[in-house]
């Protein structure tokens, strides 16, 4: 029943994508609550990004309802979908103007100095250096730091850590925690490296072949004493991983 | 979608393009001012050439500033797909209509006046070498209604081409293409056809009704000097011209609100 739970900040009711004749999302029913780091785990074409991609709004589910209700108005979502979308040709305070104007947000230089500090990135206050030269690091940074200045409630992030050196990953996973626990934060990210998953989710939704597979808080996985990549295998692989437990 | 404009028009005038389009109008009007001087001093061509119809050569997308400034437009409405930046729009929580009305209203204000101050500019030259004896304000004025609206019909074609496609060398290779297919259309029917009264008032009735062969009347028009738009048929040209504009605005919000965007 819809509103049975008001701890919940996003929850989808059937939700199904169809592409032509291929089913990418069948009957996907999930539930991110306030305060969740979602992980969401699956194979590559499991239907992660397409899940994603309704969410955020950017997409239109073929049936099948998503509520947000919870959410509040205006900007309380943001979502890095697969690359940064940023303006290349700018610096990064360009970026976050533009970002402010969208968002309706005046005299927004002292909100885009504090945003650049908690990503790391306050060397760019006054530089102007376009975005286009910058590392991969630094746009998924600029790219967060945008989608900060909203004061968001909810952050949605697909495969947040693709391309990311391993310093680059740990600052990432480091910022994911602070934004969660000192800004209130929730996090739905989706992504293939599961012991980076492991150190900051909450919660976990297997997908796979387009439906959810399973939904469950990261303390029960811990309870049954399985790495996360065995309980991935195991909920995943079913019958093969038990035949085959080495592979 | 006050805010969408205002960080559209930020973008815009912090761009190279916006600086590329004010130096290509700035070079082509000197340009068309050059050569018109030395048409004038060859006495070349000068019973055929009036202010007038430097006015509405200028409104022409393919011709000088007209194609380049298509270009450059394209690249815009397409960079914001290109670099996924329209996604911030969406998920920051617009909707998919005040999105689109919102990049229309940006293309056509910017289009809009590129061309006004392209083509006044381009009168006024033309104007100071061959004279403004015989030029009525009225019919200016009608004429460059017709033109601007025609061009708002052309822009809001290129808006819903854009989306539709979102690829650069897409939409321009359709509209470029669509383009000269007109002119070469029109160009075979007057070459081809007897040009007596009836076959001239059908071709103004067939300029009327699709507005974008206007557009195109620096070549038609120029070997037609009998197809001349005044009175009732250059009110009728403006409001069919609105009335297709609005036709094609809702197409694109029908669409747009169907399609998903990666």
């Amino acid at each position: 029943m819809r509103g049975d739970n008001v701890d919940y900040i996003v929850k989808t009711y059937n939700l199904t994508k169809d592409f032509n004749n291929f089913r990418a999302l069948d009957n996907v029913n999930i539930t991110i609550n306030k305060g969740d780091i979602y992980g969401l785990v699956g194979e590559n074409g499991a239907g992660k990004s397409t899940l994603i991609r309704l969410i955020s709004g950017l997409m239109i589910p073929t049936s099948g309802t998503i509520d947000l209700q919870n959410l509040g108005g205006f900007g309380s979502l943001s979502a890095i979908v697969e690359s940064p979308a940023l303006h290349p040709s700018c610096s990064a305070v360009m970026n976050l103007k533009l970002q402010c104007d969208l968002l309706g947000i005046k005299n927004c230089n002292d909100r885009i100095e504090k945003v650049l500090e908690i990503v790391g990135l306050q060397d760019l206050i006054n530089n102007n250096k376009k975005v286009k030269h910058f590392s991969l690091g630094m746009k998924q940074r600029l790219a967060i730091a945008m989608a900060l200045i909203s004061n968001p409630k909810f952050i949605i992030l697909d495969e947040p850590m693709n391309g990311l050196d391993p310093l680059g990953i740990m600052q990432m996973r480091e910022l994911f925690i602070e934004l969660n626990q000192n800004h209130n934060i929730t996090f739905l990210i989706s992504s293939h490296i599961l012991s980076e998953l492991d150190k900051v989710a909450t919660k976990y939704g297997f997908i796979s072949r387009g439906k959810l597979l399973l939904e469950i808080s990261a303390d029960e996985i811990h309870k049954s004493n399985k790495t996360i990549e065995e309980f991935y295998l195991g909920v995943i692989g079913g019958i093969q991983y038990a035949q085959h437990p080495k592979s | 979608m006050r805010n969408i404009l205002k960080a559209d028009f930020r973008k815009y005038f912090n761009g190279k393009l916006f600086i590329a389009t004010i130096i290509l109008l700035v070079v082509f009007t000197a340009l068309n001012a050059v050569i018109n001087y030395f048409l004038k001093l060859n006495n070349e061509y000068t019973y055929f050439i009036n202010p007038l119809t430097f006015l509405e050569k200028s409104f022409s997308p393919t011709q000088d500033f007209g194609i380049l400034y298509l270009i450059f437009m394209i690249v815009i409405l397409v960079s914001d797909f290109n670099h996924n930046t329209i996604r911030n729009k969406i998920i920051i929580g617009y909707d998919r209509n005040t999105i689109y009305l919102s990049t229309l209203i940006f293309t056509l204000t910017t289009t809009v006046i590129s061309f006004l101050v392209y083509s006044l500019l381009n009168f006024l030259f033309a104007g100071l070498i061959f004279g403004f004896k015989g030029i009525k304000a009225i019919k200016v004025v009608e004429t460059l209604l017709m033109y601007v609206c025609a061009l708002i019909f052309y822009y809001c074609l290129v808006q819903l081409m854009v989306f539709l496609t979102r690829s650069t060398i897409g939409s321009i290779g359709i509209m470029i293409g669509l383009s000269f297919l007109i002119i070469i259309i029109i160009s075979s029917v007057f070459t081809s056809a007897k040009l007596n009264d009836t076959t001239i008032k059908s071709l103004k009735y067939v300029i009327i009704f699709i507005p974008v062969l206007r557009l195109m009347i620096p070549t038609i028009g120029g070997l037609l000097p009998g197809l001349e738009f005044t009175g009732f048929n250059a009110v009728l040209s403006i409001f069919v011209s609105l009335v297709v504009s609005g036709i094609l605005v809702f197409v694109g919000l029908y669409l747009n609100k169907k399609l998903d965007y990666n």
